[in-house]
């Protein structure tokens, strides 16, 4: 005769069992769906076609989807480069994209991702005397690297690299707009 | 009740809610999903000869399991030669037929055949000491072959290629040569003729569906 206790014990208690698997995150691992960090600091460049150094301010704002996607927005000001405003007067850029977010059981937060972007560029005394306007809106593409590391609640630490890549093409002049770009500091976990 | 009768009871009402928790929650729900995405466009043996790089965006609407439907816009320039510049500015849809019975699964490909119409400027400016440009606007068809990659089962990487045929004011360029030797690129307009020029587009997108609208 079939212990029907025995089988109701054993069933409820696999039934517990994958509850309690699917409900589990990674012990340890600090991001999760919904998190909203944002941050703004400086950044540096360097074109390697151009060879010149630039300088920037930058913000970002980045929403995790879950624990592997997360959905980033960035913008660069540009303040100056370091040959004047021989090569560039103006080279503001704002990108979009999203990140993958490798898996680890900590609050460090490793991940790689790709965005394309829009850069409004204006050329600098270099390239000027020819007619027409030296000012122009150029699409951009850039895959980026870093990693983030998060205290328990409000800030965590951060360090970016990328490349961009795109043309300044304007009636005064065409040149590459490719970049090293380099940025670090200390954002906020808003949400 | 007797007790092997009310156990026996307890056992069938755990083991159908087992089943029904298995069970494709989205079957039969595919219809009015929203996703909106971001995109990188190249464009390849157009007129100027030169590749184009373009920068867009694009949202889509499900129409049903195997049929979706992308709205897109795309701003792309063109580097002729250092010697002019072109750009392209396209706002138009596309129909998306997938091959898979089951497309858009977490972790899977699905590929896809794609057709549709757009609307495009075209400015194309020559750099000479005297800038000259010429512009029109477009109507044009495309067709092609993409696939969706589902990182998960909400954000997709797609990577797409299709041909483009515009219909329009033909606008034509060519490198010549000026008296002193020097390389220029002559720009011509022929105002009351229609013109079929064509270009091959490969797009990458980064999607992320963010509702389902029914």
């Amino acid at each position: 005769m079939v212990n029907f206790k025995l089988l109701f014990s054993i069933i409820l208690a696999l039934k517990l069992y994958t509850v309690s698997v699917n409900a589990q995150q990674t012990e340890g691992q600090f991001i999760h769906k919904g998190l909203l960090r944002a941050t703004s600091t400086f950044a540096t460049g360097y074109m390697p076609y151009n060879k010149v150094n630039n300088l920037y301010l930058t913000g970002i704002v980045e929403y995790y989807t879950d624990s592997k996607i997360s959905l980033r927005g960035e913008s660069f000001y540009f303040f100056n480069s370091l040959n004047g405003d021989k090569t560039f007067k103006q080279n503001h850029s704002i990108f979009s994209g999203a990140c993958y977010h490798l898996k680890t059981n900590s609050h460090f937060d490793p991940f790689i991702g790709l965005q394309t972007g829009l850069a409004y560029s204006q050329i600098g005394r270099n390239f000027s005397g020819n007619a027409g306007s030296n000012k122009s809106f150029n699409p951009l593409l850039s895959p980026l690297i870093g990693f983030n590391y998060y205290a328990p609640k409000w800030f965590h630490l951060f360090i970016n690299a990328r490349y961009v890549i795109g043309n300044h093409l304007s009636e005064q002049g065409i040149i590459p707009l490719n970049e090293w770009n380099f940025s670090f500091g200390l954002g906020f976990n808003i949400l | 009740m007797p007790k092997y009768k009310l156990s026996s009871l307890l056992i069938i009402c755990l083991l159908i809610s087992g089943i029904s928790f298995s069970q494709d929650t989205t079957e039969g729900k595919e219809g009015g999903q929203f996703s909106l995405g971001v995109r990188n466009t190249n464009s390849f043996f157009t007129d100027a000869g030169s590749p184009g790089v373009g920068f867009g965006g694009q949202f889509r609407i499900r129409m049903g399991k195997r049929i979706n439907t992308d709205w897109f816009a795309d701003y792309i320039t063109t580097n002729i030669q250092s010697l002019g510049l072109r750009r392209d500015g396209h706002i138009g849809w596309s129909v998306l037929f997938y091959l898979n019975k089951h497309p858009l699964m977490e972790k899977k490909i699905s590929p896809y055949f794609v057709a549709g119409h757009c609307f495009d400027f075209t400015k194309v400016t020559s750099l000479s000491s005297s800038v000259v440009a010429r512009e029109r606007w477009s109507s044009a068809v495309q067709m092609g072959f993409g696939a969706h990659y589902n990182v998960t089962e909400r954000f997709d990487i797609t990577l797409l290629t299709q041909y483009m045929n515009h219909f329009g004011t033909d606008i034509h360029t060519d490198i010549e040569i000026d008296a002193s030797g020097k390389k220029f690129l002559d720009v011509q307009q022929r105002r009351g003729s229609v013109g079929l020029e064509g270009h091959l587009l490969t797009t990458i997108s980064l999607n992320y569906r963010i509702a389902d609208l029914w």
